[in-house]
């Protein structure tokens, strides 16, 4: 893990195969402009993977088809920079997209029985991405296909070519759509909560199959999901999402070690544990996330936070940059200071946070003495639990 | 080994019944037509699922066709007026029309009468015409051959339409071309086919309005009269143009709103997403990805469609004097002629019903989930 922990995101002497600088998602809905996706920044280098994690409507799903470009044209307005190999995204026409979309960028989807079309053939659907990109015949797109069963492990793929999706298992599903991405072999798979409709027994083995493929064919994977426990081990970076806004960035090793937003801390606390009583009560994230188009004014995460205080709510919290030895959690508040001061948000990000750096968006970071102090004074006020469990919202 | 003997018996029974009803029926047109076509869907729903469940399906019409052969049977019977004074006329004694009735079996039993029709129906023979003096079959495939031509031409044309319409108005739900053609095609459903009809003969075949000497419109098109098939390719199709497109374009209407609302549907599923991620160009994400899925509802209507104008489109086809089944059957019933009708009806049902049934085998065609499961009579 320490290792292959730091090879996850792009140096400085390395050019990314995907760059996102200030990407801004705006639908613009009935009741006003609903911003899903604001300002988000990261980069991934080539054979890398990143986990994005965050409950749903955190913006997640919003930002991999901003990237894509796979969202409507009427009103949904995308802005920022998309540099792909660089190539901007948002630049492009359709033609271009239209070239893009499979062999370079491809797209692993959440329902593996909605995402295949019901009334045509696996063995068409899998080769179809070749005969539209490579030219392919129907019988060399057909024995690709055969290929592409094979190595995603479907069983007997002679008689399943053949066959329609209803005759398939969800897995089995599954595995067929990520064939499906993996026809044109792409440089970049965004797989957008590929585990979450299946069955406990069979996500294991859709995630090692995607870690599998990504490195026999050197890809980049984006792995979204709402489970930080998916994320663990099989990812060089993690970014932790809440109102579309990035709260948390950090290599995986780091983050799970020294997580520092208490929406982080909520998320892994919400695992079930190997190590618990087998009826143990799983700890829940109280209330609900924000409402997009009714957001509030300081942190998102205020009202639900077991940490926040009067600062929370007045000021929203810039993106800022752990110090190299986060452990230490002397000299929180001169640092906090500090920080403060130094708006992220208004520099150009990525010049701004180096690899690996740790990034979070908090005014009393988890682990810090502030932090403890501002829990204390919570559960003194009675608005947060002795365990916890956040009573009144801030 | 009882049971065994007689399971062979039931089978042997059974096959020289239907061999005597397929050998009688292939030489008769209107009994050849609906043979021949249960004998296509039934190849074609044995491909496409399983042959026992085709054979199934298939043997299921049979007691419809026997519960409508006497419905239709029961309903002329108890028509008021005497066949026989219809043909005597007002001046007949009461000796000649007892002659009359026993000549033409009406003094039999009702069931007996209905058997005999039935045996004939089996054998391929209607009777003959009291009124016409001609035979049943003949007149009724005479007059059947035009109804079906402009059924199937009005079909295809308001396909033609409302296809690649619906496709793209689903497409661009919203967009000024949406509206353009929902507007367009709201205007065509308003319209009666007869008023349409009229219209067409107007400004396409008779010159149109004559304003201050100079016509608006043109001559174009025949206005009138039917041209077989056989008789004259290019001619009969020029003669069945303008009463198809009067009947199709009410249709098209109707088939493209309904495709239309079915491709909105299907375009916000997931598989859309997946078709879109995979670089596909609109064009066969639209054709080859959301039409089928998208064709349920409009299979249902256009089989429905295709039954009615079975029985003949009487309106347009009296416009354009065309000798279809619809008139057939109008004569017969003004001259109480209940052979004639018995058997027109007759006809006309069981070709719905065919047809209906053909629409469950599409259904299994364009949808592979059904496949190997019981579907129920639609329509």
């Amino acid at each position: 893990m320490t290792d292959t922990s730091m090879t996850g995101f792009a140096g400085a002497d390395e050019q990314p195969l995907l760059d996102v600088a200030d990407l801004r998602t705006t639908f613009h809905t009935a009741v006003g402009p609903l911003v899903a996706v604001d300002g988000v920044d990261w980069s991934l280098r080539p054979g890398a993977r990143l986990g994005v994690v965050g409950e749903s409507g955190s913006g997640k799903s919003v930002m991999s088809r901003s990237i894509m470009r796979l969202l409507p044209k009427s009103r949904v307005t995308s802005t920022g920079s998309v540099l792909f190999d660089g190539i901007d995204m948002m630049s492009l026409g359709r033609r271009e997209l239209l070239d893009m979309w499979g062999p370079q960028l491809a797209m692993v989807f959440q329902d593996p029985l909605g995402s295949l079309n019901p009334v045509m053939k696996i063995g068409k659907q899998v080769g179809e991405g070749l005969r539209v990109h490579r030219d392919l015949s129907a019988r060399a797109a057909r024995a690709a296909a055969l290929d592409l069963l094979e190595e995603v492990g479907i069983p007997e793929p002679h008689r399943r070519i053949d066959e329609y999706p209803h005759q398939l298992s969800g897995g089995m599903r599954q595995r067929i759509v990520i064939a499906i991405a993996l026809a044109c072999s792409p440089r970049l798979l965004i797989a957008d909560e590929p585990t979450t409709a299946l069955d406990v027994t069979v996500q294991a083995q859709i995630l090692d199959l995607l870690e599998t493929q990504r490195a026999e064919r050197d890809m980049s994977l984006v792995l979204i999901t709402h489970d930080l426990g998916v994320v663990a081990g099989r990812t060089d970076e993690v970014i932790v999402m809440y109102a579309g806004r990035i709260v948390e960035r950090a290599p995986t090793a780091t983050l799970f070690g020294n997580m520092r937003m208490p929406y982080t801390e909520a998320l892994f606390r919400s695992i079930p544990k190997v190590t618990d009583d087998s009826h143990a009560r799983l700890e829940i994230i109280g209330g609900q996330p924000p409402r997009m188009t009714d957001l509030p004014t300081g942190c998102k995460f205020a009202p639900r936070c077991k940490y926040a205080q009067e600062l929370c709510v007045a000021e929203e919290p810039a993106l800022i940059e752990a110090p190299a030895a986060a452990d230490s959690n002397d000299g929180g508040a001169r640092r906090r200071g500090t920080w403060r001061d130094d708006d992220l948000d208004d520099d150009d990000n990525d010049g701004g946070a180096p690899a690996g750096a740790h990034l979070y968006r908090c005014f009393y970071p988890v682990g810090t003495p502030e932090a403890a102090e501002a829990f204390e004074r919570n559960v003194a006020s009675g608005r947060v639990s002795e365990a916890g469990v956040v009573i009144r919202a801030s | 080994m009882k049971q065994a003997v007689r399971d062979q018996l039931g089978r042997i029974v059974g096959v020289a019944l239907a061999a005597t009803v397929a050998w009688a029926w292939f030489w008769r047109p209107p009994f050849s037509w609906t043979f021949g076509v249960l004998v296509v869907v039934g190849t074609a729903g044995a491909a496409i699922a399983d042959g026992r469940y085709a054979l199934r399906r298939i043997a299921s019409v049979i007691p419809v066709l026997v519960g409508v052969s006497f419905v239709v049977f029961a309903l002329m019977a108890s028509l008021p007026g005497d066949p026989a004074i219809n043909i005597l006329g007002p001046a007949a004694t009461a000796d000649q029309i007892a002659i009359v009735r026993t000549e033409l079996g009406l003094d039999e039993p009702f069931f007996n009468r209905y058997g005999n029709w039935l045996g004939g129906v089996l054998t391929g023979d209607l009777g003959s015409s009291i009124v016409l003096r001609e035979d049943i079959a003949d007149g009724i495939s005479r007059s059947m051959t035009p109804t079906l031509q402009i059924m199937a031409y009005s079909v295809v044309l308001a396909l033609a339409f409302a296809i690649p319409l619906g496709i793209w108005a689903g497409y661009r739900q919203g967009s000024k071309t949406d509206a353009t053609i929902n507007n367009a095609m709201l205007g065509f459903l308003a319209t009666p086919n007869f008023v349409l009809a009229v219209m067409l003969v107007l400004f396409l075949s008779i010159g149109g309005l004559s304003v201050a000497g100079n016509e608006i419109g043109f001559r174009v098109l025949p206005a009138a009269r039917y041209v077989p098939l056989g008789e004259d390719v290019v001619l009969h199709f020029k003669h069945m143009l303008l009463p198809s497109l009067a009947l199709a374009m009410g249709q098209a209407a109707v088939f493209m709103r309904l495709l239309r609302s079915d491709m909105i549907a299907t375009l916000r599923l997931p598989f859309i997403d997946l078709a879109r991620s995979k670089g596909l160009p609109t064009r066969r994400i639209l054709w080859r990805h959301a039409l089928r899925p998208s064709s349920f509802t409009l299979l249902t209507v256009v089989g429905l469609t295709v039954g009615l104008l079975i029985g003949g489109a009487l309106i347009v086809e009296f416009i354009f004097t065309i000798p279809g089944v619809g008139a057939y059957i109008f004569l017969g019933v003004t001259q109480r002629d209940f052979i004639a009708v018995q058997g027109g009806v007759l006809v006309i049902s069981t070709l719905y019903i065919v047809v209906l049934t053909m629409s469950d085998f599409l259904y299994l065609a364009l949808d592979p989930r059904l496949r190997g499961r019981e579907i129920g009579a639609r329509g």
